[in-house]
């Protein structure tokens, strides 16, 4: 177990060592100088270099990459060209804010899909089921910034549950910057329940049909005890892995759907910085948005090995 | 050859498709213009003349969501051409060949595939500026690492299998064991993948435009009218229903056809190795 993970750790290094050489190359590469940027071109030459020793641009491409892959562990990613301030300070807060919605989104997405899943795979063929097959399909095909939308217009207009656009800091009240944020989790959620469902139950049924299965419902199990006791265990393994991939996927979609609820997240500040070219905020908040994500794949791995010992040789 | 099948699930998506590109190509009889404003129709709800309403600006929002809808599809299309073609090459190469190269594309595929789609295409948008021609771009390089990975693991399984020894016996080129022999045994999953990535493009430029930075004014995709309408919300929710309905059945239609047990399918595979 120990060296599984040890292994994983070191693939997680490596993966992260090329991620960050990558986005690093990439915006190395577009033309022009952000010192030039900043300060027009009518601005003197002195100036311009004096800025660039500021930034730590004068430095050679190597010794800044180096300090780049530093800053995943010092959170020092320099200063931002539009604010002038330190680029982790900006980005803290957004992160706490992401990170609730991402979670509390994917709480709901296990809570929910789960228990329907194992139910509806158990009665396949009853009437939820038959209800589910079409539901899951238009659930599944509903973009999460149109739910947005429409739970906007539902819940915040017409039952007025909450205020459209009124988003409360977590700083100034806890309770009420959660209630907010139910609605947009539930936004990113309802696709992702779809897939999910639909991908237990498919799992469930082909893990009923094999072999061990008829074998222990020979040796006289029910079916309940045949799903909970035998079935699900390796049913469950797929969809661990694939609500890894929905974590990573709601980073993503939660851009858009602060844009939808008005969020001050990472993903305005990751729009307004590419707009406005602030590259050290781009480079830093797209890497930690690519560790947050190996950080979860590396995560389901493991959980795939304490409940597989397979996984482990 | 195993001929690609149909069941009643794809076949009701292939008839909603149809009835989306009916429902654009209907956009060329449609009298009123795209982006005239017109001071006396401003949040005109629906009416006979205008069976969706108009917008803000007094433009006929059944006409802008035919042809946003056009926009869509066609960015969508050209985005899956580039990403189809590369990542079918690239999954062939490494899992018909394998060895180092493999390797190396594979690893770096890997970490591609960490970063999910929409925020890749957010960084190309961001070094390339946006606009049509560059969206298109950033989803087409978007999706290749996923449909290469899923195309690799399929050229990987038929070369161990006796055709393709044979073929190879026999001298035949490459190129073509590849791209005559192989792929049309690949065919489903092959079918499945485009139409999964044309799923993803549809919903990534919807998302991209959304945010203002895909398709640029004067022309507007579905993601532009939404984001358009959002504002409007509170007073004109007939500006967000329209061409969100007219987004869902075609995101719905596709998923149809790419469905069934394949979409499990497709992703079980994603899994494994």
């Amino acid at each position: 177990m120990g060296k599984y993970i040890i292994k994983k750790l070191i693939l997680l290094i490596i993966t992260l060592l090329i991620t960050s050489f990558v986005i690093f190359l990439i915006f190395e590469l577009v033309p022009g100088d952000p010192a030039v940027d900043k300060l027009g071109t009518r601005a003197t030459p002195e100036a311009v270099e004096a800025l660039r020793v500021k930034w730590g641009l004068d430095k050679p491409f190597i010794l800044r990459y180096f300090q780049f892959v530093t800053s995943v562990f010092t959170l020092d990613f320099g200063v931002s060209y539009t604010y002038g301030i330190s680029v982790s300070n900006l980005l803290k807060e957004k992160m706490v804010i992401n990170l609730f919605l991402s979670v509390m989104s994917l709480m709901i997405v296990v809570v929910v899909s789960f228990p329907l899943g194992v139910y509806v795979a158990k009665h396949t063929g009853g009437l939820i089921d038959k209800i589910m097959i079409p539901l899951n399909q238009t659930a599944m095909s509903i973009p999460s910034f149109v739910l947005g939308l429409l739970i906007t217009f539902l819940f915040g207009m017409v039952f007025k549950l909450f205020r459209p656009g009124g988003y409360v800091s977590y700083k100034a009240d806890f309770g009420g910057f959660l209630y907010f944020l139910i609605f947009p989790a539930v936004a990113l959620a309802i696709p992702k329940i779809a897939m999910c469902i639909r991908l237990l139950r498919g799992n469930i049924l082909e893990e009923a049909d094999k072999d061990y299965s008829l074998t222990a419902y020979a040796r006289g199990n029910n079916t309940t005890g045949l799903l909970y006791r035998h079935v699900l265990k390796n049913a469950v393994m797929p969809t661990i892995t694939f609500i890894g991939m929905i974590a990573a996927d709601m980073i993503c979609s939660g851009i858009v759907i602060e844009q939808v609820f008005s969020i001050p997240g990472l993903g305005q500040m990751l729009i307004s910085s590419i707009s406005t070219r602030d590259f050290p905020v781009v480079e830093a908040e797209v890497l930690m948005i690519a560790l947050f994500i190996m950080v979860i794949s590396f995560i389901t791995d493991v959980i795939h090995a304490i409940l597989d010992p397979r996984v482990r040789i | 050859m195993n001929k690609y099948k149909l069941n009643a699930q794809k076949i009701t998506g292939i008839a909603i498709v149809s009835l989306m590109i009916i429902f654009i190509l209907a956009g060329f009889l449609n009298r009123n213009s795209f982006d005239t404003m017109n001071k006396e129709l401003i949040l005109k709800g629906p009416s006979l003349l205008h069976p969706f309403g108009c917008d803000e600006f007094g433009r006929d929002i059944l006409k802008r969501t035919q042809t946003g809808m056009g926009i869509s599809i066609a960015v969508s299309f050209f985005s899956v051409c580039i990403g189809t073609f590369f990542g079918t090459v690239i999954g062939a190469l490494c899992g018909y060949f394998g060895g180092i190269i493999d390797d190396i594309l594979m690893s770096i595929i890997d970490v591609l595939f960490a970063i999910p789609s929409l925020l890749l295409a957010l960084v190309f948008v961001s070094l390339f500026g946006s606009g049509m021609v560059q969206v298109t771009l950033a989803l087409g390089i978007a999706i290749i690492p996923s449909f290469s990975k899923m195309m690799r693991s399929e050229f990987r399984k038929q070369r161990e299998l006796e055709y393709v020894k044979m073929a190879k016996l026999l001298n035949i080129s490459t190129a073509r064991i590849l791209f005559v022999h192989i792929l049309p045994n690949v065919m489903e999953t092959f079918v499945n993948c485009v139409f999964i990535a044309f799923n993803n493009c549809i919903l990534a430029e919807a998302g991209l435009s959304f945010l203002g930075i895909g398709v640029q004014p004067p022309l507007a995709s579905l993601g532009t009218l939404l984001s358009d309408a959002g504002g409007y919300i509170r007073s004109a929710f007939y500006m967000v229903s329209f061409p969100a309905v007219m987004l869902i059945l075609l995101l719905l239609g596709i998923g149809l056809i790419s469905s069934g047990e394949s979409f499990h399918h497709a992703y079980s595979k994603r899994f494994k190795n």
